[in-house]
This record gives C-alpha cells, sequence and structure tokens, in this order.
C-alpha cells in the first residue's frame, strides 16, 4: 500500500513538473493579442463566485 | 478561482496573466487562479468568436482594451451579463459579421459602452438581440 501511494506520488509530481515544462516552452505568437483584464473578485450582484 | 473562455475558431495561444501560457485545442478553456485578484489575460490567433460561458465569468470582466489580431467573425454573447464591464474597444474589427446578444442582459455603467458609438457595424448582418434585456441608455 506504501509502494502504491509512494508510486502515485511521484507519478503525480513528474506530470505536474512535465505540465510546467510544456508550459514554459510555449511561444507567444507575434501577432497582436485580443486583451481582456479580470478581476476575480467581481460578481453579479446576488451571485458568489465558484471556487 | 477559475475563470473560463468559450470561443470558435482555431488553437488559441492564451496568456492568463499569472505567468501561466497555455495553447488549447478545446471550444472551452479555464484557468485556476492562485489567489484572487486583477488579471490581464492576452488572447492570440485563430480565434473568430469570443463567447460568454457563463455570466459567473463574464460579470469578472472589466474591460476588453483591444481587439488586436484575432481573425473574430462574430462576438457572440461576449459581454453578456457583463455588468461590471468598465471600457470596450472603440475599433470594431471590420471581418466581424455577427453580433449576436454581444450586449444582452448587460447592466454596466452606461460610460463602459461610449465606445460602441465608434463602431463601424457596416460588415455586420446579423444583431439578433444585441442589446436585449441590456438596462443600457447610449445615444447613437
Amino acid at each position: 500500500m506504501k509502494n502504491f501511494l509512494g508510486s502515485f506520488v511521484l507519478v503525480l509530481f513528474l506530470m505536474v513538473t512535465y505540465t510546467r515544462e510544456v508550459r514554459a516552452d510555449i511561444k507567444i505568437p507575434d501577432s497582436a493579442p485580443m486583451i481582456v483584464v479580470i478581476d476575480t473578485n467581481l460578481h453579479n450582484t446576488g451571485k458568489e463566485n465558484e471556487i | 478561482m477559475k475563470f473560463r473562455i468559450k470561443y470558435s475558431g482555431g488553437s488559441p495561444t492564451i496568456d492568463w496573466g499569472d505567468e501561466v501560457v497555455t495553447t488549447v485545442t478545446t471550444t472551452f478553456t479555464s484557468h485556476t487562479y492562485e489567489e484572487h485578484g486583477e488579471y490581464t489575460i492576452k488572447i492570440y490567433d485563430y480565434v473568430t468568436d469570443i463567447k460568454s460561458f457563463d455570466e459567473i465569468y463574464t460579470a469578472m470582466m472589466k474591460s476588453v482594451t483591444t481587439f488586436g489580431d484575432l481573425p473574430l467573425k462574430g462576438l457572440t454573447d461576449t459581454f453578456r451579463y457583463a455588468n461590471n464591464l468598465e471600457f470596450v474597444p472603440s475599433d470594431l474589427p471590420s471581418s466581424v459579421t455577427s453580433l449576436i446578444r454581444t450586449f444582452s442582459d448587460t447592466n454596466a455603467s452606461n460610460d463602459a459602452f461610449s465606445n460602441i458609438v465608434n463602431w463601424d457595424v457596416s460588415n455586420v448582418t446579423d444583431m439578433s438581440l444585441l442589446f436585449s434585456s441590456a438596462r443600457i441608455s447610449i445615444d447613437f
């Protein structure tokens, strides 16, 4: 059971690390982007934002 | 805190404003921020229609400062329920032909939409429900 949990945690760690590396490799295009400014604290009256 | 974007088109690259950049292939994507706050999201390439996904998320929109070089054809529901919106671009891309429900159900301040009067809509062929149930007072 401990070995299984240890392997699971290791695989999870490697997945997170790999994902971050892939994201870091993405090249930002030279084209002009659409720019949207958001504030996660904002919500419509009477409606709370989900976590 | 999660933020979602729904769109049509290819696989855009999105800079979420918190040092995370992703390229997505689905028709909608979401991103989770570790902390509450203000973020500047940059959407690059391929998107032909920016659609709101849920009023929870459009409520978080403070401004759209530019549509950039996106090959936009439509703004379906883009600002629907965007009750906290403060600014929209003064230029509408000439490629846009559809403004279906773009500002419907919106209750933001009139100042937020003052730039709409400058939009050249000569290529727009569908404005169905553009301001449906919106509380906007603009002198066109």
